[in-house]
């Protein structure tokens, strides 16, 4: 049966939409800021195209096979195909809301992926890449942790810590072992090329992430508020967690560090925003910042050139999250963790969600690292995933879009 | 006929320009340059990572001047853009076979010849281009 729609939790859903789409661009601006100069084309373009191409794919089939009500845990139907019936949806918001809200998420996952394949892809490729992947990575992964055995099993993620974070991130490290290290990574110096551009796409991640996790909840109402708050507070202690370690560590408190901790603390909070409450946020914001840190030397000791770092902070960031929330999940703030799952480990439960998080984490990641490992060795082996050697000292911006960044 | 070369401190470029002002130069010519010396470079940290930058940002600036003010010229540039410390700079003194001036219509005098030209008799051993030449057969 129809619920009656709740303007307000309308306005709040569509805005929130608007929200996450905005942190695309913002995303591309803190990773474009990352790359050298005859890069930045290259990498606003692959985040910008994410939007294009990913919004097609969820109204023609995305939304249904995530969405459609199949009867079963894994995989949705085809109800919903090119949009059609979505005003049937449950719920006091239209439909088309939470599609449009929906939408947004499928659009930024894959561009998470850019981070660690900077300077190097192909972009014809890396089209079909993400195209493929958003069908047989995130819409499976989505369905099972949003609509699927994953939520029914008892697993809890508010936002997408384990959809989002950890399957991007275990898919950028499976790219880059397909596609190997950029050229001199290790010998010649790669330093960003405009960290301000950084810190202004930090600023609009941040913004925008509290309709991606505010918004997580369809309504707006207290628990929107505890998890915009809770959004805000983790972002900040992951800045605090990570410049402190970095000073301890014998750097500078460095912007670049600034960012990357509050980028981190949002990610690790993502599965938690509704969730906890009280100082939990601080905690998980600060043990983000701090350990997805120390996870930098991950890629330093393995020589994979994750270029921008997306397995310290997304994955590593989402894997914190993820399993905090078995620790922290608060009855007292959403008693839907009582009625459909357990309480976390601190605050009256036992080690039942703990594992269940684990479970969730793991089988994403794997499932993620698989299919994003055999999608990238096909296209590399059809049509050639990476650039040649002139293209790619030439830069992506002249040879994959002949366009340059700054003239004159 | 003498082309001064300094390469500078880039905070140093106004008290220069300065010094060469009150002796009465009249121009020079200033570039933004990378390089390395026995001042050595500086390191940029990055997530973690660390950078060693070898190239150091100076200032060099040029400028043409009639031989007998060489030393003149050389002593106050070198006197401003002092410090002390290393990686001051160096100053180079070269001959200038020829210079060519084509905006001007006539000879160039030291106040007409500024984009380059630092302190030069009206009669220095400057041409102009012909195709500025007063009464060039058409």
């Amino acid at each position: 049966m129809l619920l009656a729609l709740d303007s307000g939790n309308t306005a709040w859903v569509l805005i929130s939409a608007a929200l996450v789409l905005f942190m695309t661009p913002g995303l591309a601006f803190f990773y474009g800021g990352m790359v050298r100069s005859k890069n930045v084309l290259g990498m606003l373009m692959q985040n910008m195209f994410a939007i294009g191409l990913v919004s097609t794919i969820w109204a023609v089939v995305g939304f249904s096979l995530v969405f459609g009500d199949s009867g079963n845990g894994w995989i949705g139907n085809f109800d919903f195909l090119f949009l059609a019936d979505v005003t049937n949806l449950d719920g006091d918001i239209p439909g088309m809301a939470f599609v449009a809200f929906q939408m947004m998420f499928a659009v930024i996952t894959p561009a998470l992926i850019t981070g660690a394949t900077a300077d190097r892809l192909k972009f014809g490729s890396y089209a079909v890449l993400i195209g493929f992947w958003s069908l047989l990575v995130y819409i499976p992964g989505a369905k099972w942790v949003f609509n699927g055995w994953l939520l029914e099993m008892g697993a809890l993620d508010f936002a997408g810590g384990t959809a989002i974070h950890i399957s991007a991130g275990v898919a950028a490290l499976a790219v880059v072992l397909v596609i190997g290290n950029r050229k001199g990574h290790g010998d010649v110096p790669m330093p960003p090329h405009n960290l301000p551009f950084t810190v202004l796409g930090t600023g609009i991640l941040w913004f925008g992430w509290f309709g991606f996790n505010a918004g997580s909840g369809l309504a707006a109402d207290g628990l929107a508020a505890q998890a915009l708050v809770n959004t805000h507070l983790a972002a900040s202690t992951g800045m605090l967690g990570w410049l402190l370690v970095e000073r301890w560590k014998g750097g500078n408190a460095t912007v670049l560090g600034a960012c990357s901790g509050a980028v981190a603390g949002l990610v690790a909070v993502t599965p938690c925003a509704g969730f906890v409450g009280g100082a939990s946020p601080l905690i998980i914001g600060f043990s983000a910042g701090a350990l997805c840190f120390l996870a930098l030397q991950i890629k330093e000791r393995m020589n994979w050139d994750d270029s921008l770092d997306v397995i310290a902070v997304h994955l590593i960031g989402g894997i914190v999250g993820t399993l905090l929330l078995g620790l922290f999940a608060d009855a007292a703030v959403n008693p839907a963790i009582a009625e459909d799952s357990s309480e976390g480990l601190f605050f009256g439960g036992s080690f039942e969600l703990l594992k269940d998080q684990f479970v969730a984490a793991l089988v994403v990641g794997v499932f993620s690292f698989v299919v994003t490992y055999a999608l990238a060795k096909t296209i590399d082996a059809t049509m050639g995933l990476r650039v040649g050697e002139d293209a790619e000292y030439q830069g992506l911006d002249q040879s994959q879009h002949a366009e340059s960044a700054y003239t004159g | 006929m003498k082309l001064i070369t300094a390469v500078i401190k880039p905070f140093k470029l106004d008290d220069v320009k300065d010094a060469l002002k009150a002796i009465d130069v009249t121009g020079i010519t200033v570039s933004e340059v990378r390089g390395f010396g026995r001042q050595g470079g500086h390191t940029e940290t990055y997530r973690g990572a660390e950078y060693k930058i070898d190239f150091v940002p100076k200032v060099s600036l040029a400028t043409v001047v009639d031989e007998a003010r060489v030393d003149e010229v050389v002593e106050a540039i070198a006197k401003a853009a002092a410090t002390g410390k290393i990686g001051d700079g160096k100053i180079f003194v070269l001959d200038v076979d020829r210079a060519t001036h084509r905006l001007a219509k006539k000879a160039p005098t030291p106040s007409s010849f500024s984009l380059f030209a630092g302190l030069l008799d009206a009669d220095a051993s400057f041409e102009t281009h012909p195709s500025l030449r007063p009464n060039r057969p058409r």
